[in-house]
């Protein structure tokens, strides 16, 4: 009852839908690294003394680091010289100030990608705050959100605009020695998205980033930082898509999110970035440090991820739980094909009293790659009832491809429950064999099984996330019947 | 000559003149082991002792051994008595690492020979199979022991036959000696169609600190079964390093029973290498932990070959201040469709001084396979003690009660009647103990 080979290689061959190079002359540094790289990214972004001395000391400590080996990916070694630092679209200069004014070909970029910023921005009522390379050229409904307090701009307006926050929380969660990636963040970071929820406020609307990846060898280095205050709410949406090409590409960002007493943040991803052809050539390598800190008592960190693309995913949204009662929530989504390579999971530290965290972690791999569950909770012995229930499950399509699971336990406290299953499957023939009983292809079939699969993960999406990640997914699989 | 500031670099050096010294004095009779031993030497000079950065032994520092004083070699202790499990068996004890007792064995199925008094054909045997089993990257104490090697015993269960009686090891020490190590040897070799059992009972009496460092290779031929037991029942200040390596052909069966208490630091890995199809492993582990002592379980389940399965069932209670930690690798080679593997860790955590960390591993690269794994570090569940006391049971009779129900699952899976009763009475006394802390 296999399907027929042709079918197969017809999906499985299915070029990148969104890969293509638009034409914009980048304002570029050269190749390199040093101390007056770092000067000049600060100096182009007017930035305030402590920042530059954040950077600086933030690459002496990077130099001093070694790449990390211990992920389960294989790569080769990444030239740190080799790689741009800065690149701003040139449109940028004088700063657009509403959609009007940006770079006609930027929005076709997105036409091209289905995302007509205006449109979905006014139909959705998503304010996007758009990353194009390294630097922001479109932020939308920005008099609403100022209208309820809340700060929504790029982290380069941040330091300019609210130095005293950006001061006092960046770094605080992901400080700059933390890991090798995230130094090197630290050091070079080019924009991002900063959010600042004031007290007791719900953020009106949820608040979105498309990341695209432009300029051939820019490394990006995204930096996010989310502050909610006492009792504030927010839903943040990331999603990102980039072109097609064959030099690997680079990308470590850092997202930090800060939830104090009583405050609820809620950041979902859909990534699918480039992710090499089927010789394993180009794609992104992201490695990326996301972390939050639930601060304050009764504070909720929920992580949502949908990881279909990159060559290489290295990747663990954590969570500190300092806070009493504090939560911490990880659904992840990491589907890998071809060559692909994912090592990602979470981390939940346990310090405060009552804490609870959840890990419910998917994993499906086909072709010939690679996918690795890597997690840790741990309970400090302070954590009074501190509760865990961790499930990673993996599904394998495929006889060539690897699924994998490291869960890191760590338990010093003896009223704590940990719990960790993990399980690993295949679609079975005899599923598929039910549902084509019943008239529905092999195709749908898988669909609907891998589908099924996810459902834990999907229903923790919002809506028009959740939609798109459905689709992701079915382009990704079909066809990959065994 | 370089100036030698690491404390480890500097026992791994005083390890190596040790072991050096110690093969030279052998007598003439176990030369043709000095290719082994020269080859283990070899191996652990260019090897680094593991710090807290080497992955796998994360959680357990070897600070005890480094600081233990353990290079003495050669035990000058009176030769106490010490007695293993009573029960119907063969009995062997290997006192400070010496052969102290052995048998007279009228038993057409086996041959339990110390490797000094072996035949020629025996000794063949021995290199044929010696060293075989593991990379000495594997494990840097394995390295260590090949490169002590003396004493060793070799189990020889003949073709399509099945012993009388189960063989028991008895691994005892002296009672003085402090600083002393000993580095024992066990080679287990079942040929094809046979069937047996063998304990390894490991005994401390010593008031002192003594390092014991035992390494068990094991090879079961098509078709044939062993059930081995590993007990430990050491003193508190007691150092063991074992392993167990297993390799398996089509068709066989393998049981293994681990039982622990006691001891400052113990670390047993179990290597199983499954190699033909239809091959089957059955591992059982319980450990009960007080005081200071640390228990570090490491177990390694390689599916190489189609259509095999394995079982691995590891349970602990942990209290005072004790460190238990569990890391199990399943490994599904790419071939190796239709495999089926579980495992799971249950440990009760009774203190919050104690510490539980468990990692529970699976490495699959075949799609037609079913592998599970569970962890769990909890109590005892509040609603089932109050239940208890609801019926006019004592609040510690119901925590003795609830568990002993815990780890009594693995115990009986334990079939020789005299073993169970010895490990269910060291259960109780820990039970006990437990209770005393609690009041």
């Amino acid at each position: 009852m296999a399907t027929p080979e042709n079918s197969v290689d017809k999906y499985i061959k299915r070029e990148y839908e969104a890969g293509f190079i638009t034409d914009i002359e980048s304002d570029a540094l050269e190749p390199g690294l040093n101390e007056d790289v770092i000067r000049f990214i600060s100096a182009k972004k007017n930035e305030p003394e402590f920042m530059l001395n954040w950077r600086l000391k933030a690459y002496r400590e990077w130099q001093q680091m070694e790449e990390p080996e211990w992920a389960h990916v294989h790569y080769p070694k990444i030239d740190y010289n080799d790689i741009i630092y800065y690149s701003a679209p040139k449109s940028q200069k004088d700063g657009p100030k509403s959609l009007d004014e940006v770079d006609p070909e930027l929005l076709k970029t997105y036409e091209k990608l289905g995302i007509p910023l205006h449109e979905r921005a006014a139909l959705a009522g998503v304010a996007v705050d758009a990353v194009f390379d390294s630097v922001s050229v479109a932020t939308t409904f920005k008099e609403k959100l100022a209208d309820a307090g809340v700060i929504f701009c790029s982290i380069s307006e941040a330091v300019q605009n609210h130095p005293e926050l950006v001061e006092k929380y960046l770094g605080s969660v992901v400080p700059t020695r933390d890991n090798f990636f995230a130094s090197l963040n630290s050091a070079v970071f080019s924009d991002g998205s900063f959010v600042y929820i004031p007290k007791g406020v719900r953020c009106p609307m949820e608040l979105s980033t498309y990341f695209r990846i432009n300029a051939a060898k820019t490394g990006q280095f995204e930096r996010t930082l989310i502050i909610a205050d006492e009792g504030s709410y927010v839903s943040y949406l990331e999603g990102c898509t980039a072109p097609m090409r064959d030099e690997n590409q680079l990308h470590a960002a850092v997202v930090e999110l800060v939830a104090l007493e009583g405050a609820e943040i809620k950041y979902s991803t859909v990534q699918n970035w480039y992710p090499g052809d089927e010789e394993g050539r180009g794609g992104i390598y992201n490695f990326v440090t996301k972390r939050g800190l639930c601060a304050g008592a009764h504070s909720k960190i929920s992580w949502t991820q949908v990881e279909t693309g990159s060559a290489i995913t290295w990747k663990y949204p954590s969570v500190i739980l300092r806070g009493d009662h504090s939560v911490g929530e990880f659904y992840s989504v990491a589907l890998t094909n071809n060559l692909q390579q994912a090592d990602t999971g979470t981390k939940m530290i346990h310090m405060g009293k009552n804490t609870k965290s959840t890990i419910i972690s998917k994993g499906i791999s086909a072709g010939r790659s690679d996918a690795s569950y890597r997690g840790l909770v741990r309970v400090g012995p302070k954590a009074e009832n501190a509760r865990n229930y961790t499930q990673c499950d993996s599904l394998l399509i495929g006889d060539k491809c690897g699924a994998h699971t490291f869960p890191y336990i760590e338990s010093k406290n003896n009223s704590a429950v940990v719990e960790h299953e993990a399980t690993t499957s295949k679609v079975s023939d005899e599923q598929l064999f039910l549902c084509r009983q019943r008239g529905i292809d092999a195709e749908r079939a898988v669909s609907m099984i891998v589908n099924g699969f996810c459902k834990e993960v999907f229903k923790e999406l919002p809506m028009e996330f959740a939609v798109e990640a459905g689709k992701l997914l079915e382009v990704s699989l079909e066809g990959s019947v065994g | 000559m370089s100036t030698r500031t690491n404390p480890y670099q500097e026992f791994h050096q005083d390890c190596f003149n040790a072991a050096k010294a110690w093969g030279e004095q052998l007598p003439q009779g176990l030369h043709w082991l000095n290719a082994e031993r020269q080859l283990g030497l070899e191996q652990f000079e260019q090897m680094q002792l593991p710090t807290r950065k080497t992955e796998s032994w994360k959680y357990t520092p070897i600070a005890a051994i480094v600081q233990g004083n353990i290079l003495q070699l050669k035990s000058a202790a009176d030769k106490a008595n010490a007695e293993g499990i009573k029960g119907d068996f063969y009995t062997v004890t290997l006192l400070n690492g010496e052969l102290q007792s052995a048998p007279e064995i009228e038993d057409a199925a086996l041959n339990v020979v110390p490797f000094a008094n072996a035949s020629d054909e025996q000794q063949n045997l021995i290199k044929a199979h010696l060293n075989k089993t593991f990379g000495f990257q594997d494990h840097p104490f394995a390295a260590l022991n090949a490169s002590t090697l003396q004493d060793g015993v070799l189990i020889h269960i003949k073709a399509d036959s099945k012993p009388l009686k189960p063989v028991q090891i008895v691994h005892a020490n002296g009672s003085g000696d402090e600083g002393f190590s000993s580095h024992n040897r066990v080679l287990i070799v079942v040929e094809r169609g046979a069937k047996g059992t063998v304990l390894e009972t490991f005994l401390d009496i010593a008031s002192k600190v003594q390092m014991r460092n035992v390494i068990s290779e094991i090879f079961l031929a098509e078709n044939s079964h062993l059930t081995h037991y590993a007990l430990n029942s050491e003193s508190e200040q007691h150092i063991h390093t074992g392993a167990v390596f297993v390799e398996q052909q089509a068709g066989s069966q393998f049981v293994e029973h681990n039982f622990a208490t006691g001891g400052a630091l113990k670390r047993r890995d179990i290597q199983i290498k499954l190699l033909g199809p239809q091959a089957d492993c059955k591992l059982y582990g319980a450990y009960l932990i007080g005081g200071q002592s640390h228990v570090d379980y490491h177990t390694a389940i390689d599916h190489v070959a189609p259509h095999c399965t394995s079982e691995e069932v590891f349970k602990g209670i942990v209290t005072d201040q004790g460190k238990a930690v569990f890391n199990g690798r399943i490994h599904i080679h790419r071939d190796a469709q239709q495999s089926n593997a579980n495992m799971s860790n249950k440990n009760l955590l009774l203190t919050n001084t104690a510490e539980v960390n468990t990692k529970p591993e699976l490495e699959i690269y075949a799609d037609d396979v079913k592998c599970a794994h569970g962890a769990t570090v909890g109590q005892l569940d509040e609603m089932s003690l109050y239940y208890f006391q609801t019926r006019g049971i004592s609040k510690a009779d119901a925590h003795r009660m609830l568990s002993h129900a815990f780890i009594e699952t693995v115990l009986d899976e334990m079939d020789i009647e005299t073993v169970h009763e010895h490990v269910q009475q060291s259960a109780e006394q820990f039970y006990q103990h437990c209770q005393d802390c609690a009041k």
